[in-house]
């Protein structure tokens, strides 16, 4: 096919991204600037160990190749957006495409403007995200390479120079960024081709195989998967569990083997060795998991036919404490395996709320499973936790449940109580919060109130409560994807996930608090940065709570009388500029005033 | 007779020899109080624009809803099929129905989340006559249920209690 217009390219921050036809997202519109090019091409400062990025519009019509070179060990990825199609609103208007999706491209392939398989009538823009990596030792100062491209008898070359900074990013996150997900069989309904007459150990093979390329992509983009085995009725996939043999007196754990497929790797970091389908060779050190969901719920190991009688505790203590056994034996010491119980009483399987407990009265069943493990593990090494997601009564239980449970994560909440939530960080407990995410078609930096907001307030991480499952169609009919910024792959013949411009939006501000937060502790004034960023920073840490929470227990409280509910996405109600987070990078980048 | 339709009726008899036992022993006094009165209320007076009210006011009373479902539990064990066990409820003056508890994840009625729902004509059978009803696997679902009739004190049907189990596979933990 023959070139038919003049091609061009253009260029733009991560946080601002444009639809097919070259128009910036409304969301993302702003009246502040922060550009990544001028005359003399794209220009980024780099911190070493880390990535800066850009968004690149080829501009044009028929058959191209985009390339990048780098000289040096400073690599560079490319990534094309994907325009999904958003779901129609409820009046009749013509169709919106927002990016997310990032298909990893190999520099010099044949692209086509329109895309084919994206079909978007009238395309004029394909936007790219550029991913330049610099690794820790690259050498300090510019960086010089180029972009390319290349139509028929056209030529397009845009020098880009990447400026590395003598600073390095540490590859401990000062932040976690968790993507929960529920269970496995999502996966089968993902990845059709992979499972094709697939059956028994071939199809625990695969599902497993594809866990882990989610592992992968969340820890190379400093974050974290989230598994969760155990659904609300007390049932458990067995590739989530060592298998179980007898009952009561006689219970015990019969077989790890495919536990130990599924998690060994996780466990020891092996897994992160290896590159996922289609991505970049690993750039983050291969270490174990930071945390997981340990497969002990209310209905595993102990049978709850038998719960308060003494049968449930032999099973229960028995069958946890080999548990802890196997991970001492397999030294995996580092992890941390936590008790997680994820039951709703809404469901009407158990009689309590496991996950977000309302009623006080609920709080027996909470002390007597942190009983029960304790006495299966004892004083072991293996480094134990009891999360609980608090919600409706945290306040109380901070304080009811010190020295039981010792992994909160909080939902909206929070917002009410900063100091009880501090009192609980300096006894030692983990704190972490939890919202949504985003859609795609909002400001694409809004991601990044959680990412703010845990290290301004210092808590330890935040969980995205569903990031792998982006809707029924992605693709062609977006529901907005609040509950997926990694995509399926499978699409583009690629058997493992692929990211979005959000999970790279996200990554990159983990860096820059990174950056922040290991320049701030070194010179002794963590707490003095925080608070004097946090006041030039456009985003709420606390709220005093609407009357009734004061008036009234939280048996008494409700969606109406809040005005708000225990699942709202914080997000929505940010109004956070498109460049909100600039002045950030700029800190992270040393260019802020020291003051 | 064809092998599928021979075994949905073995299927069926199993579980009418569980559903006589359930409707043997289950106490309709009990079943009848284990969602407590503030949360049928809400389950009864949903508000659309506050999709979640109905949860945040859902409870139960504890020592009920555990011994109900503990012999529920022991009723789906008698036999070797995979039967989930569910305790309908009527919403008060209304033709529809709630779980008050239940057991397993195979269900022909209960979609995950719900409040409540229509009393389905053959729960409406069960209710009406006291008798126990079999339901046969109908072609999109391969599913086999028996609806047990619970009675109270004064003899009346206070709840049913659905046995389901299917005709093959297992269920999956999470859908």
């Amino acid at each position: 096919m023959t070139s038919q217009s003049e091609w061009r390219l253009e260029t733009g921050n991560e946080w601002v991204s444009r639809d097919p036809f070259g128009v910036v997202k409304p969301a993302d519109v702003s009246k502040e600037q922060f550009p990544v090019a001028g005359d003399g091409g794209v220009r980024l400062r780099a911190a070493r160990n880390g990535y800066a990025s850009l968004r690149l519009w080829v501009v044009g019509s028929g058959e191209y190749r985009l390339s990048a070179q780098m000289a040096g060990p400073v690599e560079v990825d490319l990534f094309k957006a994907w325009y999904h199609k958003m779901a129609p609103g409820k009046e009749a208007e013509e169709p919106r495409y927002c990016v997310d999706a990032l298909l990893p491209v190999a520099g010099g392939s044949l692209q086509q403007l329109p895309d084919p398989d994206n079909a978007v009538a009238g395309q004029t823009h394909q936007e790219y995200w550029i991913d330049v990596f610099v690794p820790a030792d690259a050498p300090v100062g510019p960086a010089e390479g180029r972009l390319t491209l290349a139509a028929d008898a056209e030529r397009v070359e845009l020098p880009l120079t990447v400026e590395v900074l003598d600073a390095v990013i540490p590859d401990e996150d000062a932040v976690i960024c968790d993507h929960n997900s529920y269970g496995c069989r999502w996966i089968e309904g993902m990845y059709p081709s992979v499972f094709a007459g697939l059956d028994g150990d071939d199809r625990w093979d695969a599902i497993i195989e594809i866990l882990h390329h989610y592992y992968r992509i969340c820890h190379e983009h400093r974050g974290m998967l989230s598994n969760l085995g155990s659904g609300h009725a007390g049932t458990i996939d067995e590739v989530y569990v060592p298998t179980l043999s007898g009952a009561g007196a006689g219970k015990g754990i019969e077989d790890w083997t495919l536990f130990d497929r599924h998690y060994a790797a996780l466990l020891d970091g092996t897994a992160f060795a290896t590159a996922g389908p289609g991505a970049p060779a690993p750039r983050r050190p291969a270490r174990p998991v930071w945390g997981f969901y340990s497969p002990i719920h209310v209905d595993w190991p102990g049978d709850y036919l038998w719960w308060g009688r003494e049968g449930y505790e032999v099973e229960f203590t028995r069958c946890v404490g080999q548990f802890d056994k196997h991970f001492r034996d397999k030294g995996w010491l580092t992890t941390r395996p936590y008790l997680y119980l994820n039951h709703k009483k809404r469901y009407r399987w158990y009689e309590w709320d496991g996950d977000e407990p309302k009623y006080a009265k609920d709080d027996v069943y909470f002390l007597e499973m942190g009983r029960l493990l304790k006495k299966a593990v004892g004083d072991t090494p293996v480094p134990w936790l009891f999360r609980m997601d608090a919600s409706w009564q945290m306040a109380s239980h901070f304080t009811k449940f010190a020295g039981t449970v010792d992994y909160w994560v909080c939902g909206g909440f929070a917002n009410w109580y900063p100091e009880q939530i501090k009192q609980t960080i300096a006894r030692g407990d983990t704190v972490w919060t939890y919202s949504g995410t985003p859609a795609i078609d909002q400001t694409s930096a809004a991601l990044l109130e959680h990412v703010w907001r845990m290290w301004a307030r210092g808590v330890g991480g935040h969980c995205e409560w569903l990031t792998v499952r982006p809707g029924p169609d992605p693709w062609l009919n977006c529901d907005g994807a609040e509950t997926g910024m990694i995509y399926p792959g499978e699409r583009f013949g690629i058997a493992g996930p692929i990211p979005s411009a959000r999970l790279k939006i996200q990554r990159n501000a983990v860096q820059d608090v990174n950056l922040i937060d290991a320049r701030a502790r070194a010179e002794g004034r963590l707490e003095e940065v925080r608070s004097a960023m946090g006041d030039s920073t456009p985003v709420t840490l606390w709220r005093d709570p609407p009357p009734v929470v004061l008036a009234e227990p939280p048996e008494n409280w409700d969606s109406i009388n809040l005005s708000a509910t225990q699942d709202d996405n914080m997000a929505r109600h940010a109004g956070l500029d498109a460049l909100w987070w600039a002045p950030i990078r700029r800190a992270a980048m040393g260019q802020e005033a020291k003051s | 007779m064809t092998e599928a339709t021979a075994n949905a009726d073995a299927l069926l008899a199993e579980l009418t020899r569980l559903g006589e036992i359930a409707a043997g022993i289950l106490d309709g006094e009990e079943v009848k109080r284990i969602i407590t009165e503030r949360a049928m209320h809400y389950i009864a007076n949903p508000k659309p624009e506050h999709r979640y009210l109905g949860g945040d006011y859902f409870d139960v009373d504890h020592e009920l809803f555990g011994r109900t479902k503990r012999l529920m539990i022991r009723i789906a064990r008698l036999s070797d099929a995979q039967v989930s066990t569910s305790a309908w409820v009527p919403v008060p003056g209304q033709a529809k129905v709630t779980v008050a508890v239940h057991n397993g994840v195979r269900h022909r009625y209960y979609d995950f989340g719900q409040e409540s729902a229509e009393t389905p004509r053959e729960m409406q059978e069960a209710f009406g006559t006291g008798e126990i009803v079999r339901v046969a696997p109908e072609s999109d679902r391969a599913v086999a249920t028996v609806l047990a009739p619970v009675r109270d004190s004064l003899g009346e049907v206070v709840a049913v209690i659905e046995l389901t189990a299917p005709l093959e596979g297992q269920a999956p933990a999470w859908s």
